[in-house]
């Protein structure tokens, strides 16, 4: 039998061991109680919440035009599972289902109410990964190159432009634009993926424009072509470049004219598509050197947005880095917080020529390692590992200077992004051949592991 | 000067993106000379962004408001004071004199820019 005095940090402890988050208001949306989940959820100490009003805590999509705590306070009843929206510490959007119910005394006095509520992040990150319904939200970046695309965005997701979006190959071309289709208003139907790459050549029409039964042999009954498919959405050809000439022709009728006829038909359909286009490659140059059609490079390029590689916006890598680690988290089932400065140091140094996508798999194979709180430099690839440190290389004792250190450093940096060309890193570096063979001696520096 | 300020009745509002009402305030040498409140049906979070970049507001004051969000204000030419609560008469009284601090109602933020709780 528990006593009365012992009633309060046994409840305390209850409230603590449960995953879901848990708190009390009294009569006036003060904060009286706050359990460990609600912290981990919220990212606020329960020192800071109690005594607060909730809506200064929880900052809920439903605090203006329908709090739940309010209506059970105001008609008793308990509500249960209403979806809503907080924001946590860090300013993320957090997707919660909640319960309500009020707080009485033995006496039946009013208190206040309580609200329990699960995080469903998780949820909704796996239904973004299967859905690929990815917003503004999942762009991560807040260098120069990012703020311009932002700067263009609220215009560009509302206009039917066409748009084509160059970067190189891993830079999240994609996603930009599965945001651009998911922030238009042809959100609600289907944005539909062309791979220029993969799709041959003598298969572009029947697959853009589909068929009609009998259009040739195995034809045995009308397909729709991804045109239909994406009709009222959005279609967006990936590697535009790689379309050889004769598809180009065809493609530029169908942006001009907004019109197509499936292989075999008769009737010419009107397309309701918004197109966007994507290219590894300067389209401009493509055209300059007479491989790319100039009339269908002006009808793609109408709205332009660059993504640069990841070594130009070294800045974005911890946030890429964090949201990577949370995405993980959340698919692997696991609770890593994040790298170690090591790692983050070996990362802001790395030029990523797989840029972010390489990134992500670096993080995806530490995760596999990782069996900690923080990814340490053990958990990433052999290439990665303290041979391309400074301060474990041979040549270099702790004891030596830092100038020493940057040196070597510098030496390693220039070294990757030339690939190991001598002369070219000797360049870079403004130095001679001679001297920087001398100091890669000194600092055990081999030129073939670059 | 436009200085926009989404509203709960008298208080700013808990969430910049979800909030119902946005008052905007033309403030000349230090006054403040019209006040226009927008009520905002759209649920398209963009909408917001663009109403006060059309609407030639130069600074955004609100409750929270989502990492991103600060983001697109800010790439949209926004000056953005946020994570503020209590009163607007005294939001813009603070900010007129210069003394509106940003992050002053934000809870679980220590001042080196980490999380009390990461989540």
């Amino acid at each position: 039998m528990i006593r009365a005095e012992e009633e309060k940090p046994f409840m305390e402890m209850i409230l603590n061991s449960i995953a879901d988050g848990v708190f009390a208001v009294d009569k006036d949306w003060k904060i009286t109680s706050f359990n460990r989940a609600a912290e981990r959820i919220t990212g606020i100490p329960a020192s800071e919440a109690i005594g607060k009003r909730c809506s200064d805590v929880f900052h809920a999509d439903i605090c203006e035009w329908g709090c739940a705590l309010r209506q059970t306070l105001e008609t008793g009843r308990e509500l249960i599972d209403l979806p809503a929206r907080i924001l946590s510490s860090r300013g993320r959007s957090i997707p919660i289902t909640l319960s309500t119910a009020v707080l009485r005394d033995s006496n039946g006095t009013l208190l206040g109410a309580v609200e329990t509520f699960r995080d469903l992040s998780a949820l909704e990150q796996l239904r973004k990964e299967i859905t690929h319904q990815y917003t503004f939200e999942d762009i991560i970046g807040k260098s120069k190159a990012f703020r311009n695309i932002f700067a263009l965005l609220p215009d560009v997701a509302k206009s039917d432009s066409t748009v084509l979006i160059e970067g190189p190959s891993g830079s999240g071309k994609e996603l930009l634009a599965r945001a651009v289709h998911n922030l238009s208003p042809r959100r609600k139907r289907p944005c539909v993926v062309v791979n220029c790459g993969t799709l041959p050549a003598n298969l572009f029409e029947s697959e853009l424009f589909g068929y009609v039964q009998g259009a040739f042999t195995d034809a045995k009954g009308d397909k729709p072509g991804r045109m239909a498919l994406a009709e009222g959405g959005t279609i967006f050809f990936d590697e535009v470049s790689e379309l050889p000439p004769p598809t180009q022709v065809k493609l530029l009728r169908v942006l001009q004219e907004c019109e197509y006829e499936p292989l075999g038909g008769v009737n010419t359909l009107k397309a309701n598509v918004r197109v966007a286009a994507a290219t590894n490659q300067k389209l401009a140059e493509l055209v300059s050197q007479g491989k790319f059609r100039d009339d269908l490079y002006f009808r793609l390029a109408v709205v332009r947005l660059s993504l640069p590689p990841l070594k130009h916006r070294r800045e974005d890598i911890p946030y890429l880095v964090e949201h990577f680690i949370q995405r993980f988290n959340i698919k692997r089932s696991k609770n890593i917080a994040g790298v170690t400065p090591a790692v983050m140091e070996i990362f802001m140094r790395h030029d990523f020529p797989g840029n972010v996508r390489e990134l992500e798999n670096l993080i995806e194979y530490a995760f596999v390692l990782c069996h900690n709180r923080l990814i340490d430099v053990r958990h990433l690839p052999e290439d990665f590992k303290p041979t391309a440190r400074p301060m474990e290389s041979p040549g270099i004792t702790p004891s030596e200077s830092k100038l020493k250190l940057a040196e070597a450093d510098a030496i390693r940096v220039a070294l990757s992004r030339t690939g190991g060309h001598i002369g070219e890193t000797a360049k870079e570096l403004g130095i001679s051949r001679t001297t920087l063979w001398r100091k890669m001696k000194k600092y055990s520096i081999s030129s073939q592991n670059y | 000067m436009k200085v926009a300020i989404p509203r709960f009745a008298e208080d700013v509002a808990p969430c910049f993106e979800h909030s119902a009402t946005i008052a905007i305030f033309t403030i000349k040498g230090g006054r403040l000379v019209d006040q226009v409140d927008f009520t905002v049906q759209s649920r398209e979070e963009l909408d917001r962004v663009r109403l006060l970049r059309d609407q030639g507001v130069d600074t955004l004051i609100c409750g929270g408001v989502q990492d991103v969000f600060e983001d697109l204000l800010r790439a949209a030419g926004i000056n953005v004071v946020s994570w503020v609560s209590g009163n607007i008469a005294d939001l813009l009284e603070r900010f007129i004199n210069g003394e509106l601090v940003p992050g002053t109602g934000r809870l679980g933020k220590k001042t080196n820019g980490a999380s009390s709780f990461d989540t």
